[in-house]
């Protein structure tokens, strides 16, 4: 059977676990070859291995998002493993929630580094190749903490909301060159990322699930999982979504329809 | 397969958009049932994808839910409503006459809400179901002199989009929308000419028009399994036109 990505090369990155794992599983179902890029070196090799397994061409690699060479080398890595590359998606982030008093100029560097500054260097690496694909697409997930305020989120929400509109910045300078370039915008999902309380995970908590899910705060009334973003990253990264461009999808059960 | 047996009602899918909707949602093993207005195109275009047709007036409720009805006597069940019937005639607020208002409002808004009022109860029924309003960037994003009625049309299809969502989410129902830019449809095509069509493109980024099928594979998206967990929002499908603030990003030497 011929998948929808039969013979494209992607390269995902925070691709050890969570949504980038899934988004490397999905892409590589549909016949893409994979470059999972990671700072936890093993961890990502130990996912690629499995995915390996399933008989999915995948690959891995060490990359820091944050540091322009290392993401310029994961792109070449995965050129000169595959001899193109046509999707890039940037994942790789850290979480925030250090409150306004407590923000320090080295932690607010920070996460701008690792959220925002990764998406443009990702898209430096990649631009000389994608230009030359015929269905290139870049996906870069955002937050929906991107597009509100929230509390306690100041530096990561304000990374986010950025690359939303570096999104819709390199979509109208890459369009002209045959490059898309969209974004999605999570809500809730069970990843590691998501915040602990203690020690119990954020939707596990008495008040997630008494205000998210049993009053329906949350209309799908679950949190997510990473396969539930990775459906909607293979479409923006397919020929499904080639008249789309600039866009942020929401992925979040409804979260962000209601107050 | 992406939608394998799935039963669909498209209405307003005799051409256009639509009919490329319901092409794209058989070539995915749905079974679909047309609904429009336009009896014998519509009919030939449900007998070219093999499936029924209903004429109908979506602005009707009764007609909404014998479009229900049928898909529901033909195939048991209903699991996907596309409602893209609408209407874009050009008239200045000053000359806009209380009737005209309504008959835009009743085909493009009240049409969505009777369709969704009617595919409602077998979706919660099934404990499932995938709604797709054809929603627009006019009215939404941006306008032009002349779309008054039809902007605030478009504008509370996204609305509705929201309220249903949320009001639908515990029957398994999600409610989404596509929000179509320029689409060379067959209208398109035979009202401008070449000059004025490249014009046109030379605005968007992707630059060309739309395609009916472009607009088919984010409806496709949103009925599909990939968008279980999406719902309440719309995925504009316009090349980028409405991103940027004017055309001079075709300046770009490269």
């Amino acid at each position: 059977m011929t998948g929808r990505l039969q013979d494209r090369v992607a390269l995902v990155t925070g691709a050890a676990r969570g949504i980038g794992l899934a988004a490397a599983r999905v892409l590589a179902g549909e016949g893409a070859r994979v470059l999972m890029g990671d700072l936890d070196d093993d961890v990502v090799l130990a996912a690629s291995n499995e995915l390996s397994k399933e008989g999915l061409t995948v690959k891995a690699t060490k990359v820091d998002v944050s540091d322009q060479a290392s993401m310029t080398q994961a792109v070449a890595a995965a050129v000169s493993a595959w001899g193109r590359l046509d999707i890039l998606v940037s994942n790789a982030a850290i979480t925030d929630d250090t409150p306004f008093e407590s923000i320090s100029a080295e932690r607010w560097r920070r996460v701008m580094n690792v959220n925002l500054d990764s998406v443009l260097y990702g898209a430096q690496a990649a631009m000389p190749h994608l230009r030359r694909s015929p269905c290139a697409s870049i996906v870069n997930i955002a937050s929906i903490q991107g597009l509100r305020g929230q509390p306690n989120s100041m530096a990561y929400a304000t990374a986010k909301g950025a690359v939303v509109n570096l999104t819709r910045c390199m979509a109208v300078d890459f369009g002209p060159l045959g490059v898309r370039v969209n974004a999605i915008a999570p809500g809730y999902i069970d990843t590691r990322m998501a915040l602990m309380h203690g020690n119990v995970h954020e939707h596990q908590t008495d008040w997630f699930q008494d205000v998210f899910i049993k009053h329906g705060r949350l209309p799908l009334r679950r949190p997510g999982k990473a396969e539930d973003v990775a459906g909607p990253i293979l479409f923006l990264a397919s020929d499904d979504s080639r008249y789309v461009t600039g866009q942020v999808l929401v992925v979040d059960g409804g979260l962000t329809c209601t107050y | 397969m992406r939608l394998q047996d799935r039963i669909a009602l498209v209405i307003g899918a005799a051409r256009g958009i639509g009919a490329g909707i319901a092409a794209r949602f058989a070539e995915e093993g749905a079974k679909v049932v047309i609904a429009d207005r336009e009896a014998d195109i519509g009919a030939a275009t449900a007998a070219r994808l093999g499936g029924h047709f209903i004429g109908i007036d979506v602005a009707e409720k009764a007609d909404a839910e014998r479009a229900v009805a049928t898909a529901l006597e033909r195939h048991g069940r209903l699991d996907i409503l596309v409602q893209n019937a609408g209407i874009y005639p050009w008239t200045l607020i000053e000359n806009i006459e209380p009737a005209e208002w309504d008959t835009v409002l009743g085909v493009n808004l009240k049409g969505t809400y009777l369709a969704a009022r009617a595919a409602l109860a077998p979706m919660k029924a099934q404990k499932y179901g995938r709604m797709v309003f054809t929603s627009s960037i006019t009215g939404p994003r941006v306008t032009s002199p002349g779309h008054g009625h039809y902007s605030a049309s478009k504008a509370g299809i996204n609305g509705f989009i929201k309220a249903a969502a949320l009001e639908f989410a515990g029957y398994g129902i999600t409610v989404n929308g596509v929000e179509p830019g320029n689409i060379l449809t067959e209208g398109v095509q035979q009202g401008r000419s070449p000059a004025f069509i490249q014009s046109m493109a030379d605005m968007i980024p992707l630059g060309r028009l739309g395609t009916p099928r472009d607009v088919a594979n984010a409806v496709l998206f949103l009925a599909s399994d990939d968008a279980e967990y999406i719902t309440g929002t719309t995925i504009i499908v316009d090349g980028g036109q409405t991103l940027p603030e004017g055309a001079d990003f075709r300046l770009n030497p490269e």
